[in-house]
């Protein structure tokens, strides 16, 4: 870490975190928890802009001397890296005064002269959890394992001892920093205790940011180290809090998406997988959703659908997906010579992306996938053109093939067997059975429910409502006047009795 | 004005799309590469195209001269500034009409050298300086051109737009059918054939769009976008019948013959043209991306139109009409069947194919199950703010 002198816009930057630390102070003394949510939100701003020269400064400036807090960070970022030009810091920070002022309003340039100038003293525990975190995400960024590691424990005892509900959201950061720390220095296994029994913890105080945060690392855990069954017993045994964040939301859905696929629910999976990608980020979060989409696909084809085209079209993903794309096509076409060809080209690809094993079960799909366009060409066909044209390698396991195929309803048709061919059933008209009538139906009864839904639930629109309610405070406006005129032409008869407070009546 | 008008409408020189794009196929199939690259740069040369000559040579690889570029650049520089001049010139003394030639001349030299960004500026400029619609249409085209020539589909397709637009309240038939040409072309590209044949056909009475491509290349395109897009009754009015087409189509080897042997259904010589056409294909910027569909749904009308006679037909004599082998028969039609584009069904014991009468209410139902399913579903995600 060089020393340097504080630029401009780190001053600028220093007076931010300032207005964040009263503004957790004024959170936690008002006991209104949206300032807290306002820092946290600029979170992902704030630590881009961070650098150790604004962090050492702070912590000189805001810790007090005896903390633990301020020792422990003061050796991770000590204020000797801040050089020693104090003066001209000062004139800095004047010009920055006096061209702040020049742009702003009259009636704000008191205050902000006020504000700017004081020195926040973190007496809150949110404070110090605040600076410890944003530590964290500068040593991380810096990519100092080794101290992040201890100030994330530092952190976390410091945090569970004080127990305040406050402090939930910045609990919940710390874990996911040090369940991520430990993956990358590979202490994942040791750590998994740690995490099962703060999951408890969490639970008991209703922490439900920490709730979310700790199953999500768990699955991430367990599912490194292939422990399905054991993700599974977690998902059972534990319920993922609803009104949880977002951005756990779709994580928790992409791990037990994943779960579900091994666990062969192909159906359940699909739709996690796609609900998350439906509420993950359009732009941003690429590796997510690029991950999202590579499992979406095998999914979707495991299932026996082909998914669409759309799906490998997003300009920034593209070029990744193209293995899978190719697999698809291979899928599609029944061809399974196509698809040994790019299982092996691709296998390193599929590995790291651990969609493998999922793979390897697309051969039953590939043979499927051929059998029904053989249904829908031939009306009769022997086994061993049969064998041929789906590349399989011997003539007798087609006819055990077939039979599966017909057993589980991919196909439908009946076998031959002295003969040696199958005879595929011919389609008929639907229309002479009484299947149109009811998905007609069904279809029906389903748009006539939402119509009736849309119809309970109209409501007038805002216009007149808001012209009611004018009405309705300008009368109460009125009859608030002339309570005052009534109550002070009745002070005025009293003398100096009651001075002024027209509400005493 | 007329003298103008020409000049426009000769730049930017289209040939060299056709010659740039041959020196990009294999040098097995086109084999006089060398006389094409001289014939380029003696275009190149002759215009004085300073900026298109560094990027051709750029892209292929050829050396850069840099005597023949400087002395290019050189008089570029001078022709410029002449016309500066000539601006200013007409700016201080003449009238609106004297300032308008003098940018549509600037603008004229910046599209024949062949420079995108500037041409592209300064016909804007003239653009808003014309009053004729003649002329603003002309300038329309000439900027659609070179969408064309540098392969920039949305600026054909914005001044396309705007060509219409402006068309559309003038009577002037002879620029209406050159834009449908225009228009045409760009459907090829983009693989609408059967629009592309509506607007061929249209305008084959009054061809008039000379600057793009010849009367013969023309008839080309209008015969292949229509014989894989009409049915039989308006392919023999409006093409085997038709007397300007058949003006010009014995000039294109195996063209009329790939018609007519489809039209009276011998499949094997329409086989045989039909291979000889693709490969000619090949050799045709737009047409080349093209030609495997093509093939493919030549082939699936060639064996829909026969199998509409039978009912059932051995596939040992529905090979030998097409003079092709059996196992190839079979693949291509249980590739055609399965994918829906003909509708038969193939009984390999027995080798015979039986044809089935598509059954419009069964295919109905299936369309509605298949098109409202989606449908449903985003109205379901409507419904959700209803609670």
């Amino acid at each position: 870490m060089e020393h340097t002198t504080l630029s401009s816009k780190d001053l600028i930057t220093i007076q931010d975190l300032k207005e964040h630390l009263s503004l957790l102070q004024k959170s936690v003394d008002e006991d209104e928890s949206r300032y807290l949510v306002r820092v946290l939100r600029k979170l992902s701003i704030t630590r881009r802009r961070i650098n150790p020269q604004i962090l050492a400064k702070l912590i000189e400036e805001s810790l007090k001397e005896e903390s633990k807090t301020k020792s422990l960070l003061v050796t991770i970022f000590p204020s000797t890296l801040i050089k020693e030009g104090k003066e001209e810091e000062e004139k800095k920070e004047m010009q920055i005064e006096i061209e702040k002022e020049e742009e702003e309003e009259e009636e704000d340039k008191e205050k902000k002269k006020q504000q700017r100038n004081i020195i926040i003293q973190a007496k809150y525990p949110e404070e110090k959890a605040y600076l410890q975190l944003l530590s964290l995400l500068q040593l991380c960024k810096l990519k100092d394992y080794e101290n992040a590691l201890k100030l994330c424990e530092f952190s976390i005892d410091f945090i569970e001892k004080k127990n305040r509900r406050t402090l939930d959201s910045f609990f919940s950061k710390v874990f996911f920093y040090y369940s991520r720390i430990n993956e990358i220095l590979g202490h994942s296994k040791q750590i998994r205790k740690k995490l099962l029994s703060a999951y408890r913890t969490s639970t008991l105080r209703r922490d439900v940011s920490t709730q979310a945060v700790l199953i999500n690392c768990l699955l991430r855990n367990y599912l490194q180290f292939n422990l399905y069954d054991q993700g599974d017993k977690l998902i059972s045994k534990s319920q993922f809090p609803p009104n949880s964040l977002n951005s756990q939301h779709v994580r928790y859905l992409y791990y037990l998406g994943r779960i579900k696929a091994i666990q062969l629910d192909y159906t359940e999976s699909f739709r996690c997988l796609r609900e998350a990608k439906r509420k993950a980020p359009r732009a941003g979060a690429r590796g997510f959703r690029l991950s999202v989409n590579k499992f979406l696909c095998i999914v979707q084809l495991l299932t026996g659908e082909i998914p669409e085209i759309e799906l490998f079209m997003e300009k920034d993903l593209q070029k990744y997906l193209q293995p899978y794309f190719e697999l698809t096509s291979a899928v599609r076409t029944g061809n399974l010579g196509d698809f040994k060809k790019v299982v092996l080209r691709e296998a390193k690809v599929f590995k790291e992306d651990q969609t493998y094993s999922l793979i390897l079960r697309l051969r039953q799909n590939v043979i499927k996938t051929g059998l029904k366009k053989l249904n829908s060409a031939y009306s009769r066909i022997s086994f061993e053109d049969i064998s041929k044209k789906l590349q399989l390698d011997s003539s007798d396991s087609v006819e055990s093939i077939c039979s599966k195929a017909i057993f589980d309803g991919v196909i439908d048709a009946i076998i031959n067997h002295e003969e040696k061919y199958i005879k595929f059933k011919e389609m008929g008209d639907l229309y002479s059975t009484l299947i149109p009538q009811k998905a007609f139906g069904q279809r029906i009864k389903f748009c006539l429910n939402i119509h009736n839904t849309a119809v309970k639930n109209m409501r007038f629109p805002e216009e007149l409502l808001k012209e009611q309610e004018e009405i309705d405070t300008e009368e109460g406006k009125e009859q608030l006047k002339e309570l005052e005129k009534m109550s002070t032409n009745n002070e005025e008869g009293k003398g100096d009795f009651d001075q002024g407070e027209p509400g005493n009546l | 004005m007329l003298e103008e008008e020409e000049q426009l409408k000769l730049t930017p020189r289209m040939e060299l799309i056709q010659y740039k794009f041959l020196m990009t196929l294999d040098d097995e199939i086109i084999t006089n590469k060398k006389e094409i690259k001289e014939k380029i740069l003696k275009i190149a040369v002759e215009d004085k195209m300073a900026p298109y000559y560094s990027s051709i040579c750029k892209k292929f690889g050829w050396g850069v001269d840099e005597e023949t570029l400087k002395t290019l650049k050189n008089s570029n520089a001078e022709e410029l500034k002449k016309l500066n001049e000539s601006i200013k010139n007409s700016e201080e003394n003449d009238g609106e009409s004297e300032i308008r030639k003098a940018y549509l001349a600037k603008s004229v030299f910046y599209c024949r050298i062949g420079e995108k960004e500037k041409a592209l500026e300064l016909f804007n400029e003239t653009f808003n300086k014309t009053v004729s619609i003649g002329q603003k249409v002309d300038l329309l085209m000439t900027k659609i051109r070179m969408g064309f020539f540098f392969d920039d589909i949305s600026l054909v397709e914005t001044n396309l737009t705007s060509a219409k637009v402006i068309l559309k309240k003038s009577s002037d038939w002879e620029r209406k059918n050159r834009i449908k040409v225009y228009e045409g072309y760009h459907c090829l590209k983009l693989r609408q054939f059967k629009k592309a044949a509506n607007f061929f056909l249209d305008s084959i009475a009054t061809f008039t769009a000379n600057e793009l491509f010849d009367y013969t290349k023309f008839v080309y395109y209008s015969v292949l976008s229509s014989i894989v897009s009409f049915p039989r009754t308006d392919l023999k009015k409006k093409v085997i019948d038709a007397p300007e087409i058949l003006t010009a189509i014995e000039e294109v080897p195996h063209l009329s013959e790939l018609l007519n042997s489809l039209y009276d259904c011998q499949y094997k010589d329409f086989y045989k043209h039909l291979i000889a056409i693709y490969d000619g294909m090949e050799l045709d910027k737009i047409l080349s991306e093209h030609r495997l569909f093509f093939c493919k749904q030549m082939r699936i009308i060639a064996y829909s139109q026969f199998l509409e006679a039978y009912r059932s037909v051995t596939l040992k004599s529905m090979a030998e009409t097409f003079g092709v082998s059996i196992t190839f028969l079979d693949k291509e039609l249980s590739r055609f069947i399965s994918g829906g584009k003909i509708h038969a069904k193939i009984d390999k014991v027995g080798g015979v194919v039986e044809t089935t009468r598509a059954d419009s209410r069964n295919e109905g139902y299936k369309e509605i199950i298949k098109i409202g399913d989606p449908m449903l579903n985003r109205i379901q995600k409507l419904a959700r703010i209803l609670n």
